[in-house]
Formats: C-alpha cells, structure tokens, sequence
C-alpha cells in the first residue's frame, strides 16, 4: 500500500522531520538502485546505438581519446624535457580519469530535464536517470581504460599489486558522483543559469587540478592546496594506485570523509526534493 | 482489493518565469532588496480540495476543458506528483499509459525494443524474454522485427507498443486518451485485447476527450474546473450535467 501525503505539515518537532527526510532519500537511493534494469539499458542505450551505426562503435571515441592524449604527452615531454616514457603513460591515466569525473559532473547538470519524458511518463524513482548517467559514463571511462592498458605495454611501465586499490578509489568516486549528482542536478533543474556556472568551475579546476601536471610540481607550502581540492584528492587517490606511488592516509579519509559524509548530508536534501523536483522538469 | 482514494487534495504546481528560474536573479533581488514581481514564482492551484474514492470495479473517466487539472489529476494517481496539501492512498499494483512508448528506442532492433519496454513495465529480462514470441505474434510484424525500429512507421512502431505494453496485467490503469493501435484491421483486434485487459483491471482511470469512448469504457465519471471537482457520480449523470453546462455556454 502507497500513501502519500501533503508535504506542507509543520506541526512534527523539526527533528522528526529531518529523520523523516532521511529515510526519504535512502529509500529514493535504494529504490533507483533496485531499477537496475531500466538504468542499464538507459545508460548503455548510447553505446549500443554507437555500436549499431558504426563498426567498432565507442572505439572509435577510445581512438580518439587515445590520440589526443598521445599527441599531448608529446608535446609536453619534449616542452618539459622530460622523457616520453616517463610522461605519456602518466598524462593518459591523468586525461582518461579527468574525463571520468568532468564527464559526471558536467553531465549532471542536465541529468533531470534530459529525463523529464521517462519521469513524467510513470511513477519511477527520479535517481534513476542519475544512475543510468554515472552508469553512461563509467561504460565509456571502461572503453578509455584499454588506451591506459595499451600505453602501459608499450611503455612497458611497471604495476604493483597495489593497482587493486583502484577499486575501493572508483568506488568513492562513484558513491560521491551518486549523491553530488543528484543534488547539483536538482539545483540545475530549478535554475537553469547553474548549468553555465558548474561548466565554468569544471574547466577552471581543470587547471588547479594535478591532472597534466604532477603534485611535486607545487612548491611545499602550497601543497595543503592538494587537500583542499576534492578534485585533486579523487585524481590522486585514484592514479596513485595505477603508478604505484604511495598515496597518504590523508587522502582516503579526505575522499571517504566526501563520499560518506556528503551522502548523509544529502539524504535529506534528496528526501525532500525527490519527488518535487518533477515540478521543475 | 484495490483502491484510490483523494483526501481533500489540493496540488499547487508552480510555474517559474525565465527570471525566477535563474540564480542571478535571485542573488540580486535579495541584494538589491527590492523584489520584482516577475521574480516571484507563480502558483498554479492544479487540483484543489479534491476528495473521492474508486474501489474495485470502478472505471472513472475523467472529462473537462483543457487545463482543467486532468493531466494533474492522472500524474497524482500515478505517484508521479506529490499532492500539496491533503493524502492520496493507492493500494494495487498501478501502471501508467501516458505514454506507451515509454522507454523505446528507435535505434534499437523490434526484439530488443521488446526488452526495452518490457523493463519499464516492470518485467525481469527473463520474463520478458518468454513473453517476447507472443508478443511477436500478436504485432503480426514478422521479420520486421530484426531491423531497427527507426524504419517502422508510425502505425508498426505503435502496433508494438501496444502490443508489449498490453501484456502486463496492472490492478489500476491510468490512461491519458484510450490505447489502441494502428490501421482499421489491427484496431479490431487492438480494441478487443484492451477491452479483456480492461475487464481483468480493478480500477481503471481514464481521461479522454471523447465521450463516446468514456461511455463504452467508463461506469463512472469526473468533471474537473478550473482543478475543482464539479461533479463525481455515476457517468450518465456526470456526463448529462457536463453537455449541459458545455451547451449553456456556447
């Protein structure tokens, strides 16, 4: 049995309220999750149509990711002086994670509008479309990896057993992107202008970000600076694990900290406005 | 046992301007201290203070002039809005037909779009799978369905829509217009496989403009006004009180 009621009921002590919220959010969590289904063949459904129409379908998108990213770390090991060896394998890994999280965040932004037809089109629980996004692009950032593999055989660039922490890394990334998504998205749905603003922030921390450039680049006493960026913590926890350099407790709890932390903050955000952000659509 | 049930539900729906959909705006408004009156949102009372109750054998049509809150009204029962003010209580396995196409993809093959509307259905692949072979029949779209359903036309692409989506069987339908499909032979047979489904659905809502439809298909009837529920009851009486009301004014 469903039973819905008017949300303008002020009369419960603010607490309850808030546990209320909570609860909301990890149910419209939960329950988009459970429509794996609907979210795999939304969030496959570009791949697939990539695949239909072209042979060799999202490669193609892999090839070209693969040279650009070959084409820079030319140029820059020979402005750098430093040895291609050292920096293409390093800049790929860089460029293809930087792609991955951008990629998220940018798409975001239009995460609900995109989705109005299904959403407005049945009851489903509005995290699907954030889902099946995170899901897009993690599809796509597993197509870029082969590049990763490919130049670390041709360089011939050593792996350690540490490479198995990549996983616990892409999982905070995603479990941020869940919540990070669905709440930007939220705002961008109610203002259109944010969309324009979450562009502008990405590319400028494109450039604050160690992704083509290396954190030992930064004198000492600005290093702090790598903490205060959520972008530079993800990308080093992240490649740290792929290059076998140690990566510091700090940054774990610093990421876990975002991840974790960030979901609670925004459960209740996301149990208030998951229902009435279809208003906005 | 299924049920609907509106408790003086008022939906307020609020439209927001170019200007109060923008954050500048709102950082200078508040800065400014002055407040425009275009920044403000506006608030459209979509349903307001609305009771009524469908139990199992209840087929509802809905009729009233454009905007007059039945495309609310069906959203509301689906879950798809919140009421503002009041409870709505469904009890039943519900499915929406807004849009039976929901879901499809014009790029993907007729077989996968099986799959594909299956899934927001709510079917397991697994049992979307076993359904596909009939489903295949009754779209008498043959090898039709190998190709991408981009090359279909309207009335092929419709005609599988239909024929997926007709293979769940729902407690409560809402529907926006009657669902049928394609050309005069096939809408025979479309009409008679919605009339068995509808028979099999406890409940049933029905919002459509014609009335002849909302005879064969309805026993009760809503007239909305303005989001005002003017009359609810049996649908000859509603829909005698509506025609009425309808010729008064021309």
């Amino acid at each position: 049995m469903q039973s819905r009621r008017g949300s303008s009921n002020f009369s419960q002590p603010s607490l309850r309220i808030g546990m209320t919220l909570c609860r909301g959010g990890l149910s419209e969590l939960v329950e988009g999750l459970s429509n794996w289904r609907i979210w795999h063949l939304l969030g496959s459904g570009d791949l697939r149509r990539r695949y239909a129409r072209s042979w060799g379908g999202q490669f193609w998108q892999t090839l070209s990711t693969g040279i650009t990213a070959a084409i820079m770390g030319v140029v820059w090991s020979v402005l750098w002086r430093v040895p291609i060896a050292q920096m293409l394998p390093y800049l790929v890994t860089s460029l293809i994670l930087w792609q991955f999280i951008s990629g998220m965040i940018g798409d975001s932004v239009g995460v609900f509008p995109n989705g109005a037809n299904i959403l407005l089109g049945q009851r489903i629980a509005t995290s699907t479309v954030v889902y099946s996004m995170i899901y897009r692009n993690f599809l796509i950032f597993l197509h870029n990896a082969v590049v990763i593999v490919v130049v670390f055989a041709l360089f011939w660039q050593p792996v350690s057993l540490q490479i198995v922490l990549i996983v616990p890394a892409l999982l905070l990334v995603l479990v941020t992107s869940v919540w990070f998504s669905f709440v930007c998205g939220a705002l961008c749905a109610r203002f259109r202008d944010l969309g324009n603003v979450v562009q502008s922030v990405l590319q400028l921390a494109f450039y604050v970000t160690p992704v083509i450039w290396r954190p030992e680049f930064l004198a000492e006493k600005h290093r702090w600076l790598l903490y205060a960026n959520p972008f530079a913590v993800f990308m080093q926890i992240a490649r740290g694990t792929v290059f076998n350099e140690p990566v510091s407790a700090i940054n774990w709890s610093i990421a876990s900290g975002i991840a974790f932390g960030g979901l609670l903050l925004a459960l209740p955000i996301i149990g208030a406005y998951r229902r009435r952000l279809t208003f906005w659509l | 046992m299924a049920l609907v049930r509106l408790n003086n539900v008022t939906l307020q729906y609020p439209i927001y301007s170019p200007q109060s959909q923008s954050v500048r705006a709102h950082l200078f408004s508040t800065l400014g201290g002055r407040i425009d009156s275009s920044h403000r949102v506006r608030v459209v009372q979509a349903l307001r203070d609305v009771s009524f109750e469908l139990n199992d054998g209840d087929s509802l049509g809905l009729v009233g002039h454009n905007g007059a809150g039945k495309t609310t009204m069906l959203r509301l029962i689906s879950g798809i809005y919140e009421p503002t003010v009041g409870q709505v209580t469904v009890q039943g396995k519900l499915s929406t037909y807004v849009d039976i196409t929901l879901g499809m993809d014009p790029e993907a093959s007729g077989w996968d779009n099986i799959i594909l509307r299956a899934a927001f259905l709510g079917l397991t692949f697994a049992e979307a799978r076993a359904k596909s072979p009939e489903i295949a029949e009754f779209s008498e779209l043959g090898e039709f369905l190998d190709m991408p359903v981009r090359t279909y036309s309207a009335g092929m692409f419709m005609r599988l829509a239909f024929a997926v989506t007709t293979t769940v069987q729902p407690e409560i339908m809402v529907m926006d217009e009657m669902i049928g499909a394609g050309d005069a032979a096939f809408l025979e047979k479309a009409m008679a496989r919605a009339r068995s489904l509808l028979a099999k659905t406890k409940i049933v809502v029905l919002a459509t403009h014609s009335t002849d439809i909302m005879r064969l298909f309805c026993n009760k009837a809503a007239w909305l006004e303005k989001g005002q529920l003017v009359s609810f009851g049996p649908i000859d009486q509603v829909l005698e009180q509506y025609q009425r009301a309808v010729q008064g004014q021309k």
